[in-house]
């Protein structure tokens, strides 16, 4: 059942599923891998948006590493369902990646695009396709299936083109959304960035 | 002759259905430690004696379920948790799904006068500062989501620490909301409401937990692994139990043929077994009518000493000689088995002046089961058994068996030889001499110690052993000195003394230290003014943070917390197991956890002038079962006393007194030094053996100082004292093989005793040198 070759299962079950997730397919990589990101953070209790940088890699199964070193620096691990983090100047922090639901959609969207794996996306979400600009590019729009990741997660979105993944937008529940600037384009991240101009941004990357 | 016979027989046993009916209806066995133990001298035993089992430590059982993946294991661990807080069995059930939101509501006003955070800082601007610019950090971290609704009502994060405060120190690691060790088991902590050492209302709570788990959905796949001391004494009382009634069954066997053999009636067989019948109820009921319970320690060791009665039945069976009635037969015996039931429970009187309520239980049991049995065999038995009887004398082989013993040379130096050996023996013996741990009697199996110290040390449960002890006038007394010894115990603790310590102030600081901390929040202008200047620059949007402006305004006037107030919320229990109030004062229980050196922590009591101190539940209780042995050494020493004035009189010559107690003496010290040198050490259960052994012993020594003069009656003499012995190693014997010490204590003990006395009996028995003469 499960889709080790993602091209090869699209072409089995040609449904509408799995033509929305057939971009997936050419996104899979061979851990380790990683990328830089840029990330602005919108949240209700602020008047602007959170910014950080650093990269994101990706170690194989479900071990992803966050770390921050712009501006001050920050490394969160998550591996074996526990997160860890460590702030320069505090102490580690440890907490299960049960606590944070949205973090944990988010490794389960993330590893399943990098593996290829169409089966764990089809699960745990309603996936929705757009395509746009230009024919290469699209947007793969996430809604969680269960009802409890529902009540604090409200979609992710992935953006990019062809064989590559730019943009990774998270909306939480009670409005707050970071959008993460991938590879080249986190260069392109403004100094005061707001929403529709980075929400453009991934939409528009060539 | 037949009719009235069997009319007695029938009110006979209506009598002890009746009794039987008495005893089931009022019969309160307790299980509990306390009830079997001598009142308490010292101040640590009074306080084992109050807190033994009910301390914090030992009501903690350890639970782990496997055998499933983890997400179906976390949902068994939360649905078990789920059913144990509804169940009154349970007092409390940690499993990590501990969720700062669900906390208590009421508590949650309290926080600034419980978190520590106000005794090192102000709530200015600069502090607010600080922790709002890590906020901006954690928001901004992959943990942001977790902390953004609470941020406007505590942005710094006093509930957080709360929750870390209550945690235990070493949690186990947070698996899909629950606790998980490093096998993958999820494990969890649960308190039981009744005391860790009572195993029959422990069975009680065990039985509810596993029913709880056994209605969990998918349990049949998942295994549950239950360790801690309620748990330990409930399988050591199953074990103990199965495998003296798996031994039982057998010796019984072997009994009733034994019985079959020599008396070749199944009648006497059946018959024989009234008397015994008759004193246990007879004992059983006085026990009722005086106490409103008994403890099952008390019962068992009445149940050993009871053994000796069932000699009664049997002399007569053996006594009954052709051409006389029973009664005629009975009459002949009666003075000296008047006499050793006389002694014995002249003896016994000395255990009920004791003053130890068991020992005090174990006399009125022992004196009224003896008097049963034997005035039962004197005027009951001889009217129910049949007339027609196989006169023992001509039993093929006891005439040569006693031609044989009465040959044996009985040289004047054997009690001399015995006692140098017995010195010798004494003296080479290896190791201690008296067992104080009773729980070495019964021990666990290393499977479950080994289970125990691995799921302790995942969940961070505390010592079991050791307990910090601190007294006071009030509770607020006790909590105050809490704080102040906390930094002492800080200090121990990087000195690597211990790895925690739980004390009450965890949970609840000391009106004094809430005031402080009261009186360090600032007003609401004050707060207003030191937050627009902490955020000035900062993202946040206007006005944020008025829900944590009103908290702390509602905070400044709160009334302070009392331990009362405290009880009254979900972890209420926790704290209420810590702070107890005795006659005269209050005490606080501190749980430690990896105590690596109790003398430094024994210290503690010098340095805060005893106030403090340190419980070593261990200690106490050997202290305990070391006081109790010597109520009992004193009682005996009263018992042989009494034992040799009686025996003196009824005999009316000091000279067979000596043949009487001489042989019975020098064989009960004969088996303590054989036992000894076999490198055993003696506890409360192989005195206990050593009585019964004695008991069976007079009555040997009694029967072959007897010189009737009539060869055929010595041969009766021999028949009933073989069938006698037999018997008893028969019981006694198959005991000495269990697996389980204190089993075999006194199955060895007895069986050993009953050797010893026959055979000094018999070499140290006058008459038959003077046959020989």
């Amino acid at each position: 059942m499960t889709c080790v070759m993602a091209p090869a299962c699209a072409a089995e079950t040609p449904t509408r599923t799995s033509a929305a997730l057939a971009p997936v397919a050419l996104l899979a990589r061979t851990p380790p891998t990683r990328t830089v990101f840029a990330e602005a953070r919108f949240s209700p209790l602020l008047d602007r948006p959170l910014l950080v940088y650093g990269q994101l890699s990706w170690e194989g199964g479900d071990r992803l590493e966050r770390h921050v070193d712009s501006p001050y620096v920050e490394t969160t691990r998550i591996a074996d369902g526990e997160v860890t983090m460590h702030r320069s100047g505090h102490a580690t922090r440890h907490f299960s990646l049960d606590r944070a639901p949205s973090l944990k959609a988010l490794l389960d969207s993330l590893v399943a695009v990098l593996s290829g794996d169409t089966t764990r996306l089809r699960t745990m979400f309603h996936s929705q396709l757009e395509r746009h600009g230009t024919d290469s590019g699209w947007s793969l729009i996430l809604t969680p299936k269960s009802a409890r990741l529902a009540r604090s997660l409200g979609r992710i979105g992935l953006y990019g083109d062809r064989d590559n993944l730019h943009c990774i937008m998270i909306s939480e529940a009670q409005g707050t959304e970071s959008i993460d600037l991938l590879g080249p384009l986190a260069a392109r991240m403004p100094a005061k960035p707001t929403r529709e101009a980075l929400s453009a941004l991934c939409r528009q990357a060539d | 002759m037949r009719a009235p016979r069997l009319t007695l027989i029938v009110l006979w046993l209506l009598v002890l259905a009746a009794l039987a009916l008495v005893v089931t209806r009022n019969l309160r066995v307790s299980t509990d430690l306390r009830s079997f133990m001598p009142p308490p001298a010292t101040a640590d035993q009074k306080l084992l004696m109050d807190q033994i089992g009910n301390g914090p430590g030992s009501r903690l059982l350890l639970v782990a379920i496997s055998g499933k993946p983890p997400s179906a294991l976390a949902d068994m661990s939360a649905g078990l948790a789920a059913a144990l807080r509804k169940d009154p069995h349970f007092t409390q059930v940690v499993n990590g799904d501990f969720d700062p939101a669900r906390l208590s509501p009421e508590l949650l006003p309290y926080r600034y006068l419980l978190s520590s955070t106000l005794d090192t800082h102000h709530m200015d601007a600069g502090f607010l500062r600080e922790q709002l610019q890590q906020r901006l950090q954690d928001l901004a971290s992959p943990a942001g989501g977790m902390l953004e609704s609470w941020l406007p009502r505590d942005p710094t994060l006093e509930l957080l620490k709360l929750a870390k405060r209550w945690s235990p120190p070493d949690a186990p690691k947070v698996r899909d909301g629950v606790w998980f060790d490093a096998r993958g088991e999820a494990v969890m902590l649960v308190q039981t409401q009744a005391s860790g050492f009572d195993p029959g209302t422990q069975r009680q709570a065990i039985g509810a937990l596993r029913k709880a788990f056994h209605g969990l959905q998918g349990s049949r796949e998942a295994k549950l692994t239950l360790s801690g001391p309620g748990y330990f004494s409930v399988v050591i009382n199953r074990q103990t139990r199965d495998q003296a009634d798996w031994i039982g069954r057998i010796s019984s066997v072997g009994f009733i043929l034994l019985m079959l053999l020599a008396y070749r009636s199944p009648s006497a067989l059946l018959l024989g077994a009234l008397p015994i019948a008759s004193g246990a109820l007879a004992g059983l009921a006085m026990l009722v009518s005086l106490y409103p319970q008994v403890h099952g320690i008390t019962l068992a060791f009445g149940f050993t000493l009871l053994g000796v009665a069932q000699e009664y039945p049997i002399r007569l069976l053996s006594h009954r000689r052709a051409g006389a009635s029973n009664l005629e037969s009975v009459r002949g015996l009666w003075p000296l088995l008047l006499t050793a039931i006389a002694s014995a429970c002249i003896a016994y009187l000395a255990f009920y002046a004791s003053g130890v309520p068991g020992l005090q239980q174990l006399a009125v049991f022992t004196i009224s089961g003896l008097l049963g049995a034997g005035l039962s065999t004197r005027y009951l038995l001889p009217r129910v058994l049949p007339e027609r009887f196989v006169d023992v004398a001509g039993t093929p082989g006891l005439a040569r068996f006693r031609t044989f013993l009465d040959r044996l040379p009985r040289p004047r130096w054997i009690a001399l030889l015995v006692s140098a050996g017995v010195v010798v023996m004494l003296l080479l013996a290896p190791g201690r001499f008296w067992q104080n741990n009773l729980a070495k009697l019964t021990p666990l199996p290393a499977r479950l110690m080994h289970t125990d110290s691995r799921l302790r040390s995942a969940l961070g449960a505390p010592d079991v052993r050791y307990l910090l002890v601190i007294r006071g006038n009030s509770a607020q007394d006790v909590l105050r000195r809490s704080d102040q010894v906390r930094p002492m115990l800080r200090t121990l603790e990087q000195k690597g003394a211990l790895d925690g310590a739980e004390l009450p102030t965890r949970y609840l600081p000391p009106l004094a230290v809430q005031r402080a901390r009261q009186a360090r929040l600032p007003d609401r202008a004050t707060l207003e003014a030191a937050l627009a200047k902490a955020t000035d620059g900062l993202p946040f949007r206007p006005r944020v943070f008025a829900p944590f402006v009103d908290a702390v305004e509602k905070a400044r006037t709160l009334p302070l917390l009392t331990p009362a107030m405290f009880e009254q919320s979900p972890l209420g229990q926790r704290l209420a197991s810590m702070l107890v109030q005795r006659p005269g004062g209050w005490i606080g229980l501190a749980t430690l956890t990896g105590v690596h050196d109790p003398v430094a922590l024994a210290g503690l009591s010098q340095r805060t002038h005893g106030a403090v101190h340190l419980l070593d539940i261990k200690h106490a209780s050997e202290s305990l079962v070391a006081a109790y042995r010597t109520r009992i050494l004193m009682a005996l020493t009263v018992a042989v006393l009494l034992l040799v004035v009686t025996i003196g009189v009824a005999l009316r010559s000091l000279r067979r007194a000596w043949h009487v107690l001489a042989p019975m003496t020098l064989a009960t010290f004969l088996v303590l030094a054989v036992e000894r040198v076999a490198g055993i050490e003696i506890s409360l259960f192989h005195l206990v053996a050593l009585i019964l052994a004695a008991g069976l012993g007079l009555h040997y020594a009694l029967f072959f100082e007897r010189d009737t003069g009539d060869p055929q009656e010595q041969r009766r003499t021999l028949h009933a004292t073989v069938v006698c012995v037999l018997s008893a190693l028969l019981v006694f014997g198959m005991l000495a093989w269990s697996t389980i010490p204190v089993l075999r204590a006194i199955g060895l003990t007895v069986s050993l005793g009953v050797a010893f006395h026959f055979c000094l009996s018999i070499l140290m028995a006058p008459h038959g040198a003077r046959h020989e003469t």
